[in-house]
């Protein structure tokens, strides 16, 4: 193991055990991300990413389970397992919200609303950092005016109701960095915003991530915020990730049928095609019930009867670190 | 201006009260709507995008007089006659509104769950008299073909189907009474970007085969770019430019336009530290800024700026229309999309 990697994912599934049948969020697993780095996931719903974000904190909603895999993170002493982990246990409270940070897509849901902002990231401080009530306030202020929120030592005491989306978000990145994590996992953390106010977002999550050296796990559904962001990209199809590598491979480079297709249904600003899109035929097949063989087969203009349906497509290593699992790529 | 011009909006306006205490006592106006002017030509499609608060929704209801405008003209040409909107009485306004429909954001809530797909295409046909019995079939029937569900479903509940297929059904709504106008209020916003294709695709080809004018508005710069024939950039309840789509990205003429065309993130790795920010938020409707709205953000401001508000002129040359409004329009060089 390189001596970069900061957490490890390897195999990982995590299934939702309902009435309805089994749900495989996540089957079978693999990236890692290394130390400063921006990884970024990339899917539409239902693809899994967050899913797999919330293993990796083990804050799992009900009737989810991880069922294998291992989530390796690496400190400076040692690593650990998180998947080993009791979820309510001591060790992951302590790696939860310190080493590793969490900002989540809708500020106003996930602030309490009762609690000042300055409460909150004071909480945050007082349970991973041993200062008195008064020095977590000043931290506290510090870290306001550090995200960009003008006048901190009174937005300090200012309820989460009291401001914008825009300004709330930067509250939930100044808890999440308050003790200075390796990793931060932001789901969606621009979707909510408008575009002026996401791009200073984004800003402000690369400038943060320059001058603490963390590492980030950008998941989103925008190829746009994956462009501007990521060192390295997953992308991911009904619980697998179908193609990872550099930024600049999967934008000039792309090999699976998915991520191709994808790349161009997006409309393009400054980029007009005149007519039609090219789409995605069909839909997101249902969850309970999965296409056999390659999960994008019944969607894939590629696809080869008695090979795509009938078995997984391996992980192939096209150029280095640059995978892709597709039958096209060899494997047969 | 032609004489095909479907639909021309006068100076519209839109405030909202702002109530305090048990009285209910008027404190203060959102200005939601402040004094816009354009105007739809016979099918083609004009994109209104904005931030959110900039008033677009309330542009788009307000045409088909879901909400009251507080002052304006809404002139709708049908065949020939010139109808102000804002004048007809209940009876008259929903003879009209036969040709004005609307598509709506969220798939979810705007089907009733407890009515089945037909119920729900045919209402309009029923509660307009148009079609009942075997004919309403036939004719929600056909309306599902046309944006590609299958007519067996009919008797299915709005869960059975998913996003995509729901924008759908809401589009055969629309489409039920033939209108000749459709407001679509961020049509694709709520949906995954591969089934956000196939819907704009759709849209585009009952534009086509229906001779559909559309009111677009959307806050996606890349889909309204694909879709409209013109644009309407607005911020705080104004329309700060207008222009063709193709002049508008690449030869932007007013500072916010510019900006919002460098704050979108584009899907190619390439752009990444080309993007100029923009400082502050988006301003506050009910207590703008003085003199141009926009100038506590924009870089370009003067004094001037500060004073004034630069009325929307048009500066297009060989005759074409391309409407801004900034005092210093046709001076600053700004940048678009190549």
């Amino acid at each position: 193991m390189g001596d970069n990697v900061l957490l490890e994912v390897k195999n990982l599934r995590t299934y939702f055990f309902l009435d309805e049948g089994v749900v495989k969020a996540v089957d079978g697993v693999n990236f890692k991300i290394e130390k400063g780095k921006t990884f970024g996931v990339v899917g539409e719903s239902g693809c899994g990413k967050s899913i797999t974000a919330q293993s990796i904190l083990r804050i799992l909603p009900p009737r989810g389970e991880i069922v294998e895999g291992e989530i390796i993170f690496y400190r400076d002493d040692g690593s650990v397992d998180l998947v080993k982990l009791d979820p309510k246990g001591q060790e992951i409270r302590d790696i939860r919200g310190k080493e590793v940070a969490m900002v989540f897509q809708e500020p106003m849901t996930a602030l309490a609303p009762v609690y000042t902002i300055g409460d909150q990231i004071i909480e945050a401080i007082l349970l991973h950092q041993n200062v008195t009530k008064e020095q977590a306030r000043k931290i506290a202020i510090d870290l306001l005016g550090r995200v960009g929120i003008p006048k901190p030592e009174e937005r300090v005491d200012a309820y989460p109701f009291e401001l914008s989306g825009g300004m709330r978000q930067r509250a939930m990145i100044a808890m999440a960095i308050s003790s200075n994590p390796s990793l931060l996992i932001a789901d969606e953390p621009t979707t909510a915003l408008d575009v002026t106010i996401q791009a200073q977002i984004l800003d402000l999550i690369k400038n943060l991530q320059k001058e603490m050296g963390m590492a980030t796990m950008l998941i989103t559904h925008n190829m746009g915020v994956i462009a501007e962001m990521a060192d390295d990209v997953a992308v991911m199809y009904l619980g697998k990730i179908v193609e990872s590598g550099p930024v600049n491979e999967i934008f000039y480079n792309p090999k699976h049928p998915y991520t191709v297709a994808l790349l161009k249904s997006i409309p393009k600003v400054g980029k007009k095609v005149k007519g039609r899109l090219e789409s995605i035929e069909g839909m997101v097949p249902d969850p309970y019930n999965l296409p056999t063989g390659c999960r994008f087969h019944p969607r894939c203009p590629s696809y080869v009867e008695g090979t795509c349906d009938k078995a997984e497509p391996p992980e192939i290593e096209i150029t280095t670190g640059h995978k892709v699992s597709c039958f096209l790529y060899g494997g047969r | 201006m032609g004489s095909n011009v479907l639909l021309e909006v006068k100076s519209l306006k839109k405030y909202f009260p702002i109530q305090k205490g048990f009285w209910r006592k008027k404190v203060g106006e959102v200005k939601a709507v402040d004094d816009i002017s354009f105007y739809i030509r016979e099918g083609e499609t004009l994109g209104l995008v904005g931030e959110s608060g900039s008033g677009k929704t309330t542009t788009g209801r307000a045409i088909l007089r879901a909400i009251e405008p507080t002052e304006g003209e809404i002139l709708f040409n049908i065949n020939g006659t010139l109808i102000n909107i804002l004048q007809l009485n209940k009876k008259e306004l929903k003879q009209t509104r036969k040709h004005m429909q609307m598509i709506f954001q969220d798939p979810y809530s705007s089907l009733n769950p407890r009515m089945t797909v037909k119920d729900i295409i045919g209402e309009p046909l029923l509660v307009n008299g148009v079609a009942r019995g075997k004919e309403l079939e036939d004719r929600v029937a056909e309306l599902m073909k046309a944006v590609g569900l299958r007519p067996e479903y009919m008797i299915r509940y709005p869960h059975a189907f998913s996003g995509g297929q729901r924008q759908r059904i809401g589009i055969a709504r629309a489409l039920a009474l033939n209108p000749r106008l459709i407001v679509c209020d961020e049509p694709v916003s709520a949906l995954d970007v591969s089934i956000q294709a196939q819907t704009l695709n759709l849209l585009q080809d009952l534009q086509e085969k229906f001779h559909l004018t559309y009111l677009f508005i959307s806050h996606d710069l890349g889909v309204v770019e694909h879709i409209s024939d013109r644009v309407a950039v607005m911020y705080t309840g104004k329309i700060v430019e207008i222009a063709e789509t193709e002049e508008l990205f690449k030869n932007p003429k007013h500072p916010y336009t510019e900006a919002l065309l460098a704050a979108v993130p584009k899907p190619d790795p390439k752009y990444r530290e080309t993007r100029k920010l923009l400082f502050g938020e988006v301003a506050d409707p009910s207590n703008p800024p003085s003199g141009c709205y926009f100038h506590p953000r924009c870089p370009y401001a003067k004094d001037i700026c500060k004073q004034e508000y630069p009325s929307l002129i048009n500066i297009g040359e060989n005759g074409n229309e391309h409407f801004v409004s900034c005092h210093f329009a046709d001076k600053l060089s700004l940048a678009g999309i190549e």
